[in-house]
């Protein structure tokens, strides 16, 4: 038999394949016929086959070419593996995400702990010197400097259930959070710089009221949606240093390895926070600025609903793997 | 064959396969196609929104006040429009469409993992949430530094997520193959048993698709390929193309 015989007899069954192939790339292989994925074990092992056998034949580039392309992109179907299983959005959120959290802990302990140093250290300077803590974060030093009023909380936090500016908060503080995460690539510089940024300007506000005698009234409106919201960011942090991490000690693994093992976790961290910041933002926009709720009640609402996150963090999904 | 733009890899059935990589060209295209898609989706949200916000409060009536409704529907086009343009497009568009976007299925390219397989969620999450330390400091100055001296064309969130962008075109072996009728008998037969059989492929492929090639091209390419066989097989040599014939055939000793 000719090449030419064998090629034209064998086309058929690249064209099978090719059809199958294209269906599972357009509409998964859910909804492909059981029997295309049925004959695609056995037309992809033929179309190997026939790949080898026209390259040690004639190597003809016209044959190769697509034939190999063919045989890429039916490989991906086939190696791809089951359904990702923590993808299901129950099982990620009740059981895998607080597990990988406790997993990880120690790199939230450090953006903890970072977060928490900077913050007092801001708050203290900001005492003497407003122009110091202003000079670090590169901005306009009127936020820290001169008195105080209750009537500057009301400025700064006072958006009345306001869904327009709660949306904006709540989209601002979840891009916030991803990008702690995305600039862990950095070697984790990045993330060290947005946390200390974050801490030096709460701690730099927080001093500020405080020296005008009015820092209790300040915290009764940071703390109602702040308690959660700041405890997220806390975590994106975490999710930050992990991807650092990962590039400065790799382990036993290559750098390379140890960016992408590290990455898939440190992305779940982060893409796991968004109902929290969305929670935080319903507060900010709705129990924050309420009239109707008095502000002690609001202050226990928020730390409760933040130890409710810390606990769900520390013990939900201890179980056996569902 | 591997190229600077070709990806070999094995597969457990001892086949090995190229991918075609995508270069930094039809990748900023389609991020230029996505970029006008993405463009036109937000006008057409704020349009949307500008709309519905001047038409909806008036048939309602005064059940609602107007200024809650709008704020309502702003806020809603307004978070739609923020999470589009912070990368909520590429990881919607890449989940639903399998590894593409508008602009990667114009340019016909997809995004797959480098060992052959479709990107996960994760993968797709963790390369475009790097998208925005890529863009740094603008117009993806970054991404493009690291992807000139990568020799698989990545940028960091591929680096990261572990994915390449491959080439996917049309295959085309259908239309290709049956023209070629052995109008070239000698590229077919390949018979010299002395060349190795990357030799061989290199000297049909060229000899099958000579026909092709620009007269200029054509001449340059059959010397490039001529001149190293010939210093290594020796034999009569007269012009390079018609040595690369007679070589193919194990007749390059005759005149």
């Amino acid at each position: 038999m000719s090449l030419d015989d064998w090629l034209q007899e064998r086309r058929p069954v690249w064209q099978r394949l090719e059809v199958i192939v294209d269906r599972l790339y357009r509409r998964g292989p859910r909804r492909t016929p059981a029997e295309d994925v049925g004959d695609l074990a056995e037309l992809y092992q033929a179309a190997c086959a026939d790949l080898a056998r026209v390259r040690a034949a004639s190597g003809d580039p016209a044959v190769v070419a697509p034939l190999n392309r063919l045989i890429t992109r039916a490989h991906g179907q086939i190696y791809r593996g089951g359904p990702d299983r923590s993808w299901r959005l129950g099982d990620f959120f009740f059981v895998a995400y607080p597990r990988l959290f406790r997993q990880t802990w120690k790199f939230t302990a450090a953006s903890f702990l970072l977060s928490a140093a900077i913050s007092l250290m801001a708050y203290s300077t900001v005492q003497q010197s407003p122009q110091t803590v202003a000079d670090i974060l590169g901005g306009a030093d009127r936020e820290f400097r001169g008195a105080k009023t209750v009537a500057d909380i009301r400025e700064r936090f006072g958006h009345k259930g306001n869904p327009l500016l709660s949306s904006f908060v709540i989209l601002n503080n979840i891009k916030v959070a991803l990008a702690a995460f995305a600039l862990g690539i950095t070697f984790g510089i990045g993330t060290v710089y947005m946390l200390v940024t974050n801490a030096a300007m709460l701690g730099g506000i927080a001093g500020a009221f405080a020296r005008s005698g009015i820092g209790r009234q300040l915290w009764m409106v940071i703390l109602p949606h702040g308690a959660l919201e700041l405890s997220a960011v806390v975590v994106a942090g975490g999710a930050g240093l992990l991807l650092g991490y990962s590039l400065w000690c790799p382990g036993q693994r290559t750098r390379r390895r140890a960016l992408r093992e590290e990455a898939v976790r440190a992305v779940q961290l982060a893409v796991g926070l968004i109902p929290a910041f969305i929670m935080a933002g319903i507060f900010e926009g709705f129990v924050t600025p309420s009239d109707a709720i008095p502000e002690p009640l609001k202050v226990i609402l928020g730390v409760a609903l933040a130890v409710v996150f810390w606990l769900y963090l520390l013990l939900a999904g201890r179980g056996a793997l569902r | 064959m591997s190229n600077a733009d070709q990806y070999t890899l094995e597969t457990p059935e001892n086949i090995e396969v190229d991918f075609e990589l995508a270069g930094l060209g039809s990748r900023f295209c389609a991020m230029l196609i996505d970029t006008m898609v993405l463009g036109v989706i937000v006008l057409a949200l704020v349009l949307l929104g500008v709309i519905l916000g001047f038409a909806l409060p008036r048939g309602l009536g005064d059940h609602f006040r107007p200024s809650r409704v709008i704020d309502w529907l702003m806020a809603v086009v307004l978070a739609l429009v923020m999470a589009l343009v912070s990368g909520g497009y590429f990881i919607f568009f890449e989940l639903l469409m399998r590894g593409q976007t508008p602009g990667k299925k114009a340019m016909r390219i997809r995004v797959i993992r480098d060992d052959g397989i479709p990107a996960t969620v994760y993968d797709i999450l963790v390369r475009n949430l790097l998208r925005m330390v890529d863009f740094l400091p603008f117009a993806y100055a970054l991404g493009a530094l690291v992807m000139f001296p990568n020799p698989l064309c990545k940028r960091l969130g591929d680096l990261a997520a572990g994915t390449i962008v491959v080439k996917e075109g049309q295959l085309d072996y259908r239309a290709n193959a049956d023209k070629k009728r052995p109008a070239d008998p000698v590229a077919v037969a390949a018979a010299n048993a002395e060349l190795t059989a990357e030799e061989r492929r290199v000297i049909t492929g060229f000899l099958q698709r000579r026909a092709e090639l620009l007269p200029e091209a054509r001449r340059q390419l059959a010397e490039r390929l001529a001149g190293p066989l010939h210093a290594k097989y020796a034999g009569q040599y007269r012009d390079a193309e018609s040595y690369l014939e007679r070589l193919a055939e194990g007749r390059h000793y005759e005149s």
